[in-house]
């Protein structure tokens, strides 16, 4: 036996007293909370075109019956109100629909150009404070893909600080950049990846500028559980949190 | 409780008690050590469905390293000192409350990425070309942060474990 050996003895020597066991329930709240604060916007899509058929069957079924009397017509037997979608078209994919500018991030995949917007949310009864959420994805020509919607789930959507950070993970076989957004009026943004300093981009929302888009070149970010929190600064270099 | 929950909380069950170790090699405290696992379950829990069926324990393992060293500052971290302790007679089976404190003061001599190295390296016994990918860094920087880490705590290597070539940096 060497002295190597010995250090990993050592090192594998169990405690004098035994650790405190891990505290199950509150890991399953944090990571449950970790889970619902975004929606894969594939999911959300599916939902929509599963209506958009629901849709053609009603209008299929329609035309194989007489054309019913111009008055008293009787309530639809199928809502689509949960999808809060009135303009829903007949045909073709769902589309996403900015609310404000498309930020593009000059980062190109096959999908096309990886790029940011925002998109309303209502849903008064689950998330009465939250008003829009920041998607992530792809546009190519005219055509714009929504690939993951983040938002805020407690409290106010624009509550000072930052808000629905994601990302970091591979959607519809594409690295989605970490991303979230600051409601405030920072001019930097940064973590630390590895004891490593890293700055994210940033875009002001053009329907609000105190709310600040941010996102990580995924080379230096790959995923967010590398991240330290996430530190803003205005344009003065103060920082504007702890 | 669903299945995968049940699942979780039996890999939980069966992973803790290391996982918190090695933290503690880590962090050199209890309290941190656990915090830090917990923080590392937690966002395994989030992921459990991608990781569930592929190496849960490494992403776990993977979080929580990332975690401890992105939690530490280097000015405060480390701990430059000209003499290091003494080292307990190896043969004295009864010292080994000694030998604990004596691990733990030689470790809060390394960085905090050579105490990184040397955990995965020696505690989980990785290979080294599994350390670099953990930590992000190259293959000859691990070589090298563990050759000089083992130097500082003057314990001879065996031949794979010292640097070949002086490829780090």
């Amino acid at each position: 036996m060497n002295d190597l050996d010995d250090f990993r003895a050592a090192l594998r020597q169990p405690p004098d007293q035994p650790f405190a066991e891990p505290d199950l329930d509150r890991i399953m709240a944090g990571g449950t909370r970790l889970r619902r604060r975004r929606r894969v916007v594939t999911s959300t899509a599916g939902i929509a075109a599963a209506a958009v058929v629901v849709l053609v069957v009603v209008f299929a079924v329609q035309l194989r019956q007489p054309a019913p009397a111009p008055v008293a017509q009787p309530p639809s037997p199928i809502s689509i109100a949960p999808m809060k979608t009135p303009q829903t078209p007949t045909t073709g994919p769902p589309k996403a629909r900015p609310v404000g500018d498309v930020v593009g991030t000059g980062i190109k995949t096959r999908a096309g150009e990886i790029v940011f917007f925002a998109q309303a949310i209502d849903e008064p009864q689950a998330l009465p404070g939250i008003h829009f959420g920041v998607t992530a994805g792809f546009r190519s020509g005219d055509s714009l893909q929504a690939a993951l919607l983040s938002n805020e789930f407690r409290g106010s959507d624009r509550s000072f600080g930052f808000h629905a950070t994601d990302g970091g993970e591979v959607i519809q076989d594409q690295v989605i950049p970490v991303f979230g957004y600051f409601a405030g009026p920072a001019a930097k943004i940064t973590t630390s990846v590895r004891g490593q300093t890293v700055e994210a981009k940033l875009a002001k929302w053009s329907a609000d500028p105190n709310v600040v888009i941010f996102w990580f070149n995924p080379d230096s970010v790959p995923n967010s559980d590398v991240l330290t929190p996430l530190i803003a600064y205005d344009g003065n270099g103060k920082r504007l949190t702890k | 409780m669903a299945r995968g929950d049940d699942e979780f909380a039996e890999f939980v069950r069966a992973s803790s008690a290391r996982l918190t170790h090695a933290a503690y090699l880590l962090t050199g405290d209890r309290h941190q050590a656990e915090d830090a696992t917990q923080t590392a379950f937690t966002r395994t829990y989030a992921a459990w469905s991608r990781v569930r069926h592929k190496d849960a324990y490494g992403y776990a393992r993977t979080v929580l390293v990332n975690h401890v060293i992105d939690g530490w500052r280097r000015p405060i971290r480390e701990y430059a000192t000209e003499a290091m302790p003494e080292r307990p007679d190896r043969l004295d089976v009864d010292k080994a409350v000694t030998q604990r404190a004596w691990l733990t003061a030689v470790l809060k001599t390394l960085t905090a990425r050579e105490r990184a190295v040397v955990v995965l390296r020696h505690f989980f016994d990785l290979p080294e070309a599994d350390v670099a990918r953990e930590l992000g860094v190259s293959l000859g920087t691990v070589k090298s942060t563990n050759s000089r880490a083992l130097a500082k705590l003057r314990i001879e290597a065996d031949t794979e474990d010292t640097l070949i070539g002086g490829s780090g940096r």
